[in-house]
Order: C-alpha cells, then structure tokens, then sequence
C-alpha cells in the first residue's frame, strides 16, 4: 500500500473520501507494524531449549494472543451488520481487521517455531493462512476491480443489460420467423443460449465461450433479407453475451474470495479448538 | 364444423390476456408460415408443421406434416386421435394446444406459450443471477460440513478413543493427528503408544512414565543438594515456575531436559546452560563439593582431576589436580623414554625381531573395542625381549612361570636338586702332569659345586629377585620377612584403564593425532609419571560452547552424562589378585534408584 505522501489539510480531506485502508493515517497500519516487529524480535532474543516451538513460555503467550486475535477477526462478521460513525465506526473496525489480520501471519508463524508436520496444530496454521491469503486477496481485488467493472459496463445498469439482452432476443425471434428449417435451429439455439449458466470456473477463468449464438453467427445462411438480419442481430446479442460475461467474470473474483474466506474461517476456529484441547490433553 | 381458437399471453403484469378466433373448416394447418391457419410465431417449428383434421363427432386427428414429432399427454408421435369429450393437450414447439369442447357444443383449442423466447434468465432471480450465490457453494453450509468434520475427526473420535478399551492392532490411530511431530530413534516403538507418556488427560507428563521403562536410572545427586544448588530464580524465572506449578508443571521433570516430538533423530544433547546454571557458581551455594565451579570447557573448567589408583591391596584411589603433579605407584618398574628410544639396544632388538623400526607405542598398546586400551601383559607385549628362560634341559628350554612368586622359588629348587653343576671336560683327561694347576682347580670346584648344589639354587632364587635379575627388571619385590627365608613377594600392579572415571574419553576420534600429541611417553623416564594430559592439552582443539573458527565447539554434554555411573577405574593384574571393584566416590553421593 502506498503511504500518503505528506498530512492532508482538513479542506482536501473534506473533499476526498478516506478509505478504509487509510483510516486515521494509516494508523492501525503502524500499530500491527509495531506488533510484529516486536513479536519477531523477542523471537529472535528469545533462546530456548533445545529449539523454539508452542510450547515455550514465549509459544504459549504468542498462541494465546494469536487465538484471542482470531476470535476477534472473526467478530467483524458480526460486527459489520451495523453501520456506525467516528472513533469506532465500521470503517475503523475494518482498517484495524485488515492490519491486524495481517500482523497475525507474523504472530502465528513464530508461534509454530517454524515446525510443520501432517497433524491438526499444522492443519490449524494452514486454515489460518489460507484465511489471511483470501482477505489480502480481497483487500487486492476491492481496490482494483470497481474500476474494471464500471469501465466494462458503461453506463448500463444490470437490470438494463438483462433488458437489452432479451430485448434482442424477441427481435431475433420476430426477425427469424421467415427462415427455412437449418438456418431457423441455428436461431433457436442463440435464443436458448443462457449467459449466466456457466459455472463457478468458467466464471473466474474469463476464457470467451463459443456457445450457440457464436457457432449461428458462424454457420447462418445469409442469403436473403430476412437471414441478414437476423445475422445482424446475433452479431449483436454476440457483443451483449461479451460485455455480461466480462461483468460476470469482474463480479465473480470480487465475491469469490468471501466464499472462502468466510467457511475456511469457521473451520479455522473448530481447527483451532482441537489444537488447543488437544495441547493440554496430551499435555 | 367451427374450431374455436383462444390464444392466450400474458401482460408484463401477470395479467392474462385472451384473443378469440373462429373458423370454419375441416382441417387447419399449424406451422410458423403466415399462410397457415393457425400461426405461431416460434422458431421449434417448421413452417408447414402439423394438421388438425375433423373425424368424425366427438374426435379430431393431429397429423405431423414436417415429419417433426409432437407430444400429447406426455407421449411423442407424429400421429394421434383426440377425443373432444374427454379433450387432451397437444405439445407443439413452445406452445400447448389444449383440444375440446366449449358450451356451445364447437371445437375449442386453447392456445398458450409456454417457453420464453429468450433464454436470458427470467426477472424473479435478477438480484442473485449476477452474482456467485447460485453458483458457488453455500458459505454457511460449507462452514458447517467443514468445522464438524474437523471437530469430529480430529477432536471427539481422538477423545473417544482415548477413553475407549485398547483396540486390536493395526487400527486406525485416532490421537495421530495429535503428534506435533515425529519422536526421536530411541523412542520410535512408542511413536503410536501415546499413552505410554501422555497417561492422564490435562495432566503434562510426569516422571512416573519414564520410570516404568527406565527403572535403572539414578538421581545426578540427593534431590535435597540438588535443590540446594540450583540458582535462585529471578523475578521472570520465579513469575515461570508459579505458572508452571498451577499447570501441575513441576520444575525437574524428566521432559525438561529430554525435549521430545523434536523429529527422528538422536535426542538432542542437553544444551550447557542447563548444567552452568548449577556448577557455574555450585562452591558458592554448596560449600562442600568437591568440583569446581564451572560453566563453558574454554572459559571455565577446573584443571583435571584425575582418579589415581596406587598399587596396594586393595588398590587405594586418591583425586588429585593435574597441577599439583602427581605421581602414581603403580609397582612397576618402567621407563618409557628407554623403550621407546630410536638409538638404544632396544631399538636394536627390535629390528633384530623384524620391525622396520624402533618400538613404537602399539607394540604394547592395543585397543578395545570401547575407544581404550587393554592391559598390558607379559605374555602377549614383554616376553619377546623379556625371556625368562633359565636353562636347557631334557631337549627343552626350562621358563620361569610369570606372576606366581612361589612357583619361581619352588621350581629353581628342583631344578637344582636334579640337575648337579656341568662338568667340564678338562678334568677327564687320565693324566696328570705336574704343576697343572688348572685342572686341578677345576677338578676342586667342581667338586665343591656338587657338595653346594642346595646353596646354588637358593643364590639363584636370590639373583633372580634382585637387581639385575629376572623379576627385579620391571617389577617392585617384597624381600622375606624373615632373613633366611626365600618368601619373597612381588609388589601388586595396577595398570590403571580410565582416570576420569565421570567423563566420557574415546581414543578412536583422536586417532588422527599421534599418541605422543597428548602423552608425553617418548620423555618419561620413570614408571611412576602420570602421562596424563592437562586441560590445556585438550583446549589446543575443543573450545566450549562458542569457538572460534576451525575449533571444534565442546559442551559439558561432549564429554559428561547427567545420569552418569561411574566407569571402571582400573584393571590390577597379576591375574591371582582380583581385578578392582567399581568404585563409588562418597563426595558423589551416588544413589541408585
């Protein structure tokens, strides 16, 4: 994240939207700066027997406030639902979720003393992880997509690129009605063409699929009035497909990383459970 | 006859609304052409698709015209008999045409569409057809499945098994999952055993569950002095052992030192610190150790002390400083400088044997099989050059026996009794001429020497236990008690195997050194100099815990054991004195548990 160059005078701010990475000058950036480079240097002074690990007494207090954090990450799921101003608004709850959720990559990987296997301590460490990884990705993916997405729709509406797209169809409908049996399946096949019945996958990946209204536009007949026009329509309804599929794609990779970052964090905490029942069982 | 035809389509509202038509004819014709009767403007069909003929009163017949099936009642032909009373529903394309009768007794098709034109996604599902809702996996559920299935396979069923009777071999371990990681070599066969050391739930592991394997190993010392050695914590330690304490985590416990789950290796040594902590400064809370205060091998260790056994018997041991220089009586009579000499008549003697060269230190020396030395002994290293024949007789060479006193006295005395003084053969020669003065006392001694044949062998028993004889060579002799007696006795040997009997030496990795690198033999011309190198000797290469470059680092554990026993000390020959005991130090206060 770029740092703000110098101190905003309070006219410019009043203008200019702060966002939530920003908050107050970055300042729970530098709180969970200072946490981590504070954690990471006592590690370093610290020198237990024979190695580090969870459960020196620097393991054990890393652990705990390594688990106390993640419970209160996860509180924001909670917390989000209402919206509040000034010193503890959702905005600075969430600046202080994101930096400090960072600080806890740091936290927890000294807390493991760097020693992984196959169990369910690892298993914990690596949820953790991949809860971080999805919620930078989507720290990443709120800041540059918006952009795209506006970019790509121009100055439609959802609701108007569903209208268009039908729109074309009814006219494609009407403009076929003349044609002879091949080059009226070829239609019928454009017009059952669903732009939104792709999977999760094709989604994401933004590969351009050649469905039916591609393969009519490629093989229509275009002899007569009737089939030119209706050649036109699919070169239309072609470019409408293209648009609601970019958007489809923008919108997938800006909800996706909820869809992990939000169960893996559930199993994180019945993860995290069984590490630390299990620590002090077999104690 | 009339056909009825109603077309029904809906407003944008869900409003429905109805346009009525009526022919008269026998038969219609359906299909997408505007020429038909009845057009329907859906690109399913053909535009010349299907008939509706008249047969009869009460029936109608629907005929296929582009050879494309239809369905009626949920059944696909290209043909089919409706009957008006009862009526049915034909499928064309889109659209559903339901025949009958209406009240005024005509032929009544209703005719509704029911496929979109467009296959973009009908308006009920706009909010969620953008985004992933439908098409990802549900996040509650997810969670859900996830944090039960986690919860179950690596808490409840570890638990329960924990509690559960002990499984037949070979099942699935549940606690598995439970090991932070793999246990070192010598515990390997407890790797799926967890509660060979884990016995209680929440209870950390106590010494109790070592001890029922390791039932032989004893305290490093009473446990009130060790308590009384141990440094007084500071505030932080002090803060660590009230915690500990609460958690059921007594200080001293095996696990301390002997970390486990630390991968398949060796176990680790105990780090150094763990001993400085107590003999880094032990004089000052144990005023009456016998050890020096000591914390790292290069920057504080007390000067050797080395274990000395004298010869007696018993042997008696005494510990002294290297410093002080001690001297060990160890009933020899040795100089190593004179065998060893690349000069002297014994470097003659032993090329005179074969050797290419001088003595060196492995002709008498050799190693075991633990990184030490076996004893030396007169048959296998001194007899070669050390005979002790005394005589030919009978075709065979008469040997004095090696370590029995009185088999030497007893053994000269038969000899002598058997065997007179040779005659020598001048006195035979018949005649005597006068003033031959030779023969004549020859003649005498002979003669004298036959009467003194008992006194001859007790002058030998004398010489050979004197200086310059056979024993008197390399061995210390008691003389008898009583003046004519021929009791003597020789001085016990202790040929010593270890002096540090509390720290752990292997010649094998010094063996790129020369002997003479550690022990000054080459220049020891007395038996009784202790060839023991000092501190400084060792400090040349080992450093302590921090060395210097090319150094090599040596922590107490390098050389010492915590649960130490303390080795054999000396091995005392000749062989009819029994070999020395193991010895236990008072000041060590050993105590086997």
């Amino acid at each position: 994240m770029a740092m703000a160059g110098g101190r905003q005078t309070d006219r410019v701010k009043a203008f200019r939207h702060e966002g939530y990475l920003r908050h107050a000058q970055f300042r729970w950036a530098k709180i969970g700066a200072v946490a981590a480079i504070a954690a990471i240097a006592v590690y370093l002074f610290h020198d237990p027997d024979p190695r580090p690990n969870g459960g020196t007494w620097y393991g054990y207090t890393l652990g705990t406030i390594g688990a106390l954090l993640i419970l209160w990450l996860t509180a924001l799921g909670i917390r989000k639902r209402t919206m509040t101003r000034n010193a503890w608004s959702l905005k600075a709850w969430t600046s202080a979720h994101v930096y400090l959720g960072l600080t806890l990559l740091v936290i927890g990987t000294l807390h493991t003393g760097f020693q992984l296997g196959w169990n369910v301590h690892t298993l914990a460490y690596a949820l953790m992880v991949l809860v971080i990884a999805s919620g930078m990705f989507g720290v990443v993916v709120y800041s540059l997509l918006p952009r795209m997405l506006s970019d790509n729709r121009g100055e439609l509406t959802e609701t108007q690129m569903l209208d268009n797209l039908r729109s074309i169809d009814r006219q494609l409908n009407d403009a076929a009605q003349p044609l002879e049996g091949a080059n009226a399946a070829l239609i019928v096949g454009a017009l059952a063409e669903d732009a939104f019945a792709s999977g999760l996958w094709a989604r994401l990946s933004g590969r351009e699929r050649r469905g039916a209204t591609w393969l009519a536009r490629e093989r229509l007949d275009a002899s007569d009035a009737a089939s030119v026009r209706a050649e036109i329509l699919l070169g239309r309804k072609l470019e409408m497909l293209r648009q609601i599929q970019q958007h489809l794609r923008l919108r997938a990779l800006l909800e996706i990383w909820l869809y992990v970052h939000v169960p893996v964090t559930i199993a994180l905490i019945a993860a995290l459970a069984a590490h630390i029942v299990s620590v002090f069982f077999y104690w | 006859m009339t056909f009825v035809i109603r077309t029904a389509s809906r407003a944008a509202n869900g409003r429905e609304i109805v346009r009525s038509l009526r022919i008269d004819a026998d038969r219609l014709t359906i299909g997408r052409a505007p020429t038909c009767d009845i057009h329907l403007p859906d690109l399913q069909l053909a535009l010349l698709h299907a008939a509706i003929e008249r047969k009869g009163d009460d029936r109608v017949e629907v005929t296929a015209l582009a050879e494309m099936p239809f369905e009626v009642d949920g059944r696909s032909t290209q043909q089919a008999t409706i009957s008006l009373t009862a009526g049915g529903e034909v499928l064309l394309g889109a659209h559903r045409l339901a025949i009958g009768r209406d009240d005024a007794g005509d032929t009544l098709i209703r005719i509704e569409r029911i496929g979109d034109v467009s296959g973009a996604a009908i308006a009920d599902d706009e909010k969620t057809l953008f985004s992933l809702r439908k098409i990802a996996p549900p996040r509650r559920a997810t969670a859900w499945v996830l944090a039960i299935l986690i919860l179950a396979a690596f808490l409840v069923w570890p638990i329960r098994s924990f509690y559960a009777p002990p499984s037949a071999a070979g099942a699935a371990q549940a606690d598995a999952a439970w090991s932070p990681g793999k246990l070192s070599q010598a515990h390997a066969g407890l790797e799926k055993n967890c509660k060979a050391c884990h016995q209680a739930a929440f209870v950390a592991v106590q010494d109790s569950g070592c001890r029922s394997c390791h039932t032989d190993t004893h305290d490093h010392a009473a446990p009130a002095r060790l308590a009384k050695a141990s440094p007084i914590p500071g505030l932080e330690g002090r803060l660590q052992r009230s915690i500990s304490a609460a958690f059921n985590r007594p200080p001293g416990r095996c696990v301390d030192c002997h970390t486990e789950h630390q991968g398949a290796t060796a176990m680790a040594p105990t780090p150094q610190r763990f001993c400085a902590d107590c003999h880094g400064g032990l004089k000052e809370r144990l005023p009456d150790t016998p050890f020096g205060d000591a914390h790292d091998f290069a920057a504080a260790h007390p000067q050797f002390r080395p274990t000395i056994a004298d010869a007696g018997t018993p042997a008696t041991l005494r510990r002294v400083s290297l410093d002080r220089r001690p001297k060990q009586d160890n009933g020899l009579t040795f100089p190593h400088a004179l065998h060893l000499s690349t000069t002297n008549a014994v470097a003659r003697m032993a090329q005179r044997q074969g050797k290419t060269g001088e003595l060196g230190c492995t002709d008498c020396h050799s190693r075991d099989a633990e990184g030490g030395f076996r004893p030396v002994s007169m048959e296998a290293n001194c007899q070669s050059c050390h005979s002790l024949a005394f005589a030919r007789s009978d075709g065979t060479v008469r040997t004095l026996r090696h370590g029995d006193p009185r088999q030497v006295v007893a053994e000269l005395r038969d000899f002598f009794a058997l065997h007179g003084p040779s005659r020598p053969g001048a006195i035979d020669s018949g005649r005597r001429r006068p003033g031959d003065f030779v023969a004549a006392s020859l003649s005498a001694t002979y003669g004298r020497a036959m009467a003194n044949r008992g006194n001859a062998a007790e002058r030998s028993i004398r010489a050979v236990f004197s200086p310059g004889g056979a024993c008197y060579d390399c061995h210390k002799v008691v003389p008898p008690a009583a003046g004519g007696s021929l009791n003597f006795r020789i001085a016990p040997v202790v040929q010593q195997k270890n002096y540090m009997p509390h720290a752990l030496f292997d010649h094998r990795p010094h063996a790129s050194a020369t002997c003479a690198t550690c022990h000054a033999a080459p220049t020891s011309n007395s038996a009784s100099d202790l060839l023991m190198p000092k501190i400084a000797e060792c400090r040349t290469c080992h450093a302590g815990a921090d060395p210097a470059r090319g150094q090599i680092k040596s922590i107490c554990a390098t050389c010492h054991v915590y649960h130490q026993e303390t080795g054999t000390i000396a091995a005392v020959s000749p062989p009819n004195q029994s070999p020395g005991p193991r010895h236990d130090f008072a000041a060590l206060r050993l105590s086997k548990r």
